[in-house]
């Protein structure tokens, strides 16, 4: 299943337990984050914007790809793939 | 006002010592890892350079802007980044109104100009006849040969420099305490709000580096000319930042919205191909100083003789 690595101080900011997997169904890149920010959805605004897109405030990879060259939101992942989620900003 | 100091070439020793990483991560709640990018200490060597005293301003921007037309990313897409309760895409937000539409820059000729993207500060670097400084360069430049967290020293000192600590009249360490504070500026305010920025060299001489730099921590933060790399023999640092190598590019010196170990001399932040936000800016660097040439359309820029530092 995609594993789905955030920064580790998004981890703090929605108190994650490190160590955590954040593991979910394979599918799009947009039914993983719908997974997940049903648990966290402090953590959404980070992410999308209110219109539901990719802010961009990050990034989001696919399989070392920038979904925004993947198509997006649906771009699908394989069961071994993970989806990274990077600030725009990081750091500090 | 546009002024430049000489950095001497020489070997520098860049990044942090692990104790000093310690005591950062020991004083707020990010993880080590989070920091680990500044490390190990390495030597680097450079050759002597110009930098600009300070970061390139609002009049600066608008002089570059006037002889050729140039329209920054963030104007061409039509927003930029401002932040409420968190980042917001703002439409009409650029260098020309920093806080979106209804907020402008007549009476700030002399901030900092913001909302820059790589390409925009490059484009300035180039008109002017410069180039941006290596990340080498910058670390050098505020902390002198040897290792000093803030451009003045060991200690922090808020009144040393225009950030989120300043402008709370405390020390800010941990998220709540900024977030009470951001809603303590914010409520200051009606209406859409502008970046608290401050005059380029507001802190100077108190919060200059060595080499005479001034707003090398806080006031905006500033590109550098390099691609984000992890230092060699780096350890233990968030496995975020491996995808970050070679993708992103490196911004140094924390801004006004930051905390004082994010306006350390060897904080690095890493940026996204395009991104720009209300406290991006930049200054320029420059191998030699040289009257301008016929033609060159930074003459204005470049005829201002430079300062050298003391």
């Amino acid at each position: 299943m995609p594993v789905l690595i955030i920064p580790g101080a998004w981890r703090a900011a929605a108190a994650i337990p490190t160590g955590t997997d954040l593991r979910f169904p394979p599918g799009t890149a947009r039914t993983v984050l719908g997974a997940f920010f049903q648990v966290y959805p402090a953590l959404r605004p980070r992410v999308l914007t209110e219109d539901g897109e990719v802010a961009p405030w990050v990034q989001v990879f696919a399989g070392g790809a920038d979904i925004r060259d993947r198509g997006g939101l649906d771009a699908s992942l394989s069961a071994n793939e993970d989806l990274v989620l990077l600030p725009a900003m990081a750091g500090g | 006002m546009a002024d430049m100091v000489l950095v001497g070439g020489g070997t520098a020793l860049i990044g942090a010592p692990l104790g000093h990483l310690d005591a950062v991560a020991a004083t707020q709640p990010y993880e080590r890892s989070w920091f680990a990018d500044e490390a190990p200490q390495h030597t680097v060597t450079v050759a002597t350079f110009w930098l600009d005293r300070h970061p390139v301003t609002n009049a600066a921007f608008a002089a570059f802007t006037d002889a050729t037309g140039y329209r920054t990313v963030a104007e061409r897409r039509g927003y930029g980044l401002t932040y409420t309760t968190y980042w917001q895409q703002t439409p009409g937000a650029c260098w020309r109104h920093p806080g979106g539409p209804g907020t402008g820059i007549a009476d700030r000729p002399d901030h900092p100009v913001v909302h820059i993207a790589l390409a925009d500060a490059r484009a300035y670097a180039a008109w002017a006849g410069m180039r941006l400084p290596t990340e080498a360069e910058w670390e050098k430049a505020a902390h002198g040969d040897a290792w000093s967290p803030w451009p003045w020293g060991h200690r922090w000192e808020p009144e040393r420099a225009c950030t989120a600590d300043e402008w709370a009249g405390c020390l800010i360490d941990s998220p709540d305490r900024w977030r009470t504070w951001w809603q303590d500026h914010r409520s200051r305010h009606t209406g859409p709000i502008r970046p608290a920025t401050v005059p380029a060299g507001t802190y100077s001489p108190r919060g200059d580096s060595p080499a005479g730099a001034a707003d090398m921590a806080g006031n905006v933060m500033e590109w550098t000319s390099d691609a984000y790399r992890l230092y060699p023999g780096a350890t233990g640092y968030d496995p975020l930042y491996d995808h970050l190598e070679g993708r992103y590019s490196v911004g140094r010196g924390g801004c006004w919205m930051m905390w004082a170990i994010q306006a350390r001399t060897t904080e690095r932040i890493a940026f996204a191909s395009g991104y720009s936000n209300w406290a991006t800016g930049f200054r320029c660097a420059a191998d030699t100083v040289e009257p301008p040439e016929p033609g060159n359309m930074g003459a204005g820029r470049a005829a201002i003789p430079p300062r050298r530092a003391a």
